[in-house]
């Protein structure tokens, strides 16, 4: 089973319009938006939710004030700050006592203040993440997934996507397309390890060349074969040479190029794929998938 | 003040409107821009700034001593599988290891020493009368949230009495990372453009927001004139600070990676929206004050 991603590293160069075309095009594959915290493919996918789950991706520290001596064992262990004061009032006693506090927020449940703590006053507790998502389209099944308003962890949540999306193309004998999120972080190694594929879709501005290098210094580290586009290409064609230069030095091919068409956000705007349109972008990305179909078949 | 400016969905234009804006503040105030965007930060290759100082931002990974007796207490403790205890010896993974230190707190020998490996950066310079800092977080490595913590200390390390703007481009998403760069900030100026990605994206960042008790505004970029970010606005009491035009002429000098404000069009359409932040700002604290 092979799995290919499209990535960016900087945001809004196109990643889901592209995605979206590549699932009209395709007829045998299974997609994940692994673009778990700002997910944008479902609102041109036309899907019904076939399973919901909710997804216990990370753990949090808690405190039982009846066991706890104020001993601020936790708060000197903790290194990400999570450990604050919180006043308790006590029942017929005027003021209260300060017991220690963990901010949700902070809290990354790593577990030293569990151990650290003299009198087991502090325990892990699971927490609900986000909601996975499997959906069905008229060109597959698609795997997705919605974070919780300021829920940490959204690398385990891609992780959960993935899986999904995996089994299912196992169970189908299909191939996986994945659309990705901006940055080069936790999230996007979740994302692009163990794919087979990756396409980065760039654009052609000193930021967009910029963001580039520093993706294709993480997909050469983690060594997965990798292609660019550009999207947008004509909008300054000096900067789409420098970025073929990047490209050829980092040996990296060039799949496609896809010129600016004021076509494409019309077609977003209905809610659509640009390819159900005859237009320029849509030409050029009925070129590339044609390339990559093969090779995700071949190889 | 401490002004955070995110968007949700990325590419929406939050370095161009933090970085002209701080360029608008500068003749006026004392201004700071800070990218936050640690794993794409761009707001250099706009300010090119002449860079004073770097640092290095490193984490610590546990190394095992002599003393050590194999009793796999630290493998058992760490949440992150950065340890395990194979063939006579323990071995230690530091690209999965998180610098939290519970390995060290469990052991019952004193066998884990603490060493440490470079993550990323933090650069600092001027230019035009803007202080500016960033951070870079390494390619390859995963953890922006050490290099990002390590940025906010620098910020608060350097603030002086005297007052001033912060202007803190945040990361794209709405993860962890969005809320330690926008906490604490006196207003999050939200960057949305009018389509469907960027509404549905404006949403979550709304959300989050509410959620961390932020004030909040918008900036809508490449307005095109359609009603779709205005109507949302008023439907949710929140504040339209202000639209930058779709203009093929804003795409290209961005594309160059030059500022906004060279141009005399666009220099003012930054000071008015800046002003219209300072006010909203000082109008919100003061409200707060009376209430």
């Amino acid at each position: 089973m092979k799995q290919m991603a499209i990535i960016s590293g900087k945001g809004g160069t196109g990643k889901t319009t592209v995605a979206a075309a590549f699932v009209e095009l395709a007829d045998q594959m299974i997609v994940a938006d692994c673009d778990v915290e700002a997910p944008n493919l479902h609102l041109v996918l036309d899907h019904k939710v076939k399973t919901e789950t909710e997804y216990i991706g990370n753990q949090m520290a808690r405190i039982n004030t009846a066991l706890c001596t104020q001993c601020s064992r936790c708060e000197e262990v903790c290194r990400y700050d999570a450990v604050t004061q919180k006043v308790q009032q006590e029942e017929g006693r005027q003021g209260g006592t300060v017991f220690p506090s963990i901010d949700a927020k902070r809290c990354e449940g790593c577990a030293a203040c569990v151990y650290a703590c003299p009198t087991q006053a502090i325990g892990l507790y699971p927490e609900a993440t986000g909601k996975v998502f499997l959906s069905e389209t008229n060109v597959g099944d698609f795997a997705h997934a919605e974070l919780y308003l300021a829920a940490d962890g959204s690398g385990k949540l891609v992780a959960e996507v993935r899986r999904l999306a995996r089994d299912e193309a196992r169970r189908q004998n299909k191939a996986v397309l994945i659309d990705g999120s901006p940055g080069i972080g936790c999230v996007v190694i979740s994302t692009i390890t163990g794919c087979q594929q990756v396409l980065v879709v760039t654009e052609p501005s000193q930021s967009g060349k910029h963001d580039l290098e520093r993706v294709l210094k993480v997909t050469g580290h983690f060594r997965i074969p990798t292609q660019v586009v550009i999207n947008k290409w004509d909008i300054n064609t000096e900067i789409s040479q420098e970025i073929e230069a990047v490209c050829l030095q980092s040996g990296v091919s060039i799949i496609g190029k896809i010129p600016f068409d004021p076509m494409v956000p019309k077609a977003i705007a209905m809610g659509h794929p640009i390819t159900r349109y005859e237009s320029p972008a849509a030409g050029a990305l009925r070129e590339i998938w044609a390339k990559i179909s093969s090779e995700l078949r071949g190889a | 003040m401490r002004l955070a400016v995110l968007s949700g969905k990325g590419g929406t234009g939050k370095t161009t409107v933090a970085v002209n804006l701080a360029l608008s503040w500068a003749p006026y105030r004392k201004t700071t821009y800070i990218d936050y965007d640690v794993e794409e930060p761009n707001g250099f290759i706009f300010l090119r700034p002449q860079i004073r100082n770097s640092s290095t931002v490193f984490l610590p990974y546990p190394e095992i001593n002599g003393a050590c007796t194999l009793c796999g207490k630290c493998s058992e403790a760490c949440q992150y599988h950065a340890l395990a205890v194979v063939g006579g010896q323990v071995m230690v993974f530091p690209e999965l290891c998180h610098g939290c230190g519970t390995c060290g707190i469990v052991c019952p020998v004193e066998a884990v020493d603490e060493v440490e490996r470079p993550l990323g950066e933090i650069d600092e310079g001027e230019r035009d009368g803007v202080q500016c800092l960033q951070g870079v977080l390494k390619e390859g490595e995963s953890l922006a949230g050490p290099v990002i913590r390590g940025l906010r200390r620098r910020e608060k390390e350097r603030s002086s009495q005297v007052e001033e703007v912060i202007v803190a481009d945040c990361p794209p998403g709405s993860s962890c990372s969005v809320i330690h760069s926008a906490e604490g900030s006196d207003l999050a100026i939200l960057v949305t453009e009018p389509t469907l990605f960027g509404l549905h994206d404006l949403r979550i960042a709304v959300g989050l927001m509410r959620e961390m008790g932020l004030d909040i505004g918008v900036i809508q970029n490449k307005d095109d004139g359609g009603s779709l970010i205005r109507e949302y606005c008023i439907q949710e009491g929140i504040t339209l600070l202000g639209s930058i035009p779709f203009d093929l002429e804003i795409a290209g000098i961005y594309s160059r990676g030059q500022s906004l404000t060279q141009e005399p069009k666009w220099a003012e359409l930054f000071k008015t929206l800046g002003e219209r932040i300072m006010t909203e700002v000082t109008q919100r604290k003061n409200r707060g004050k009376t209430a």
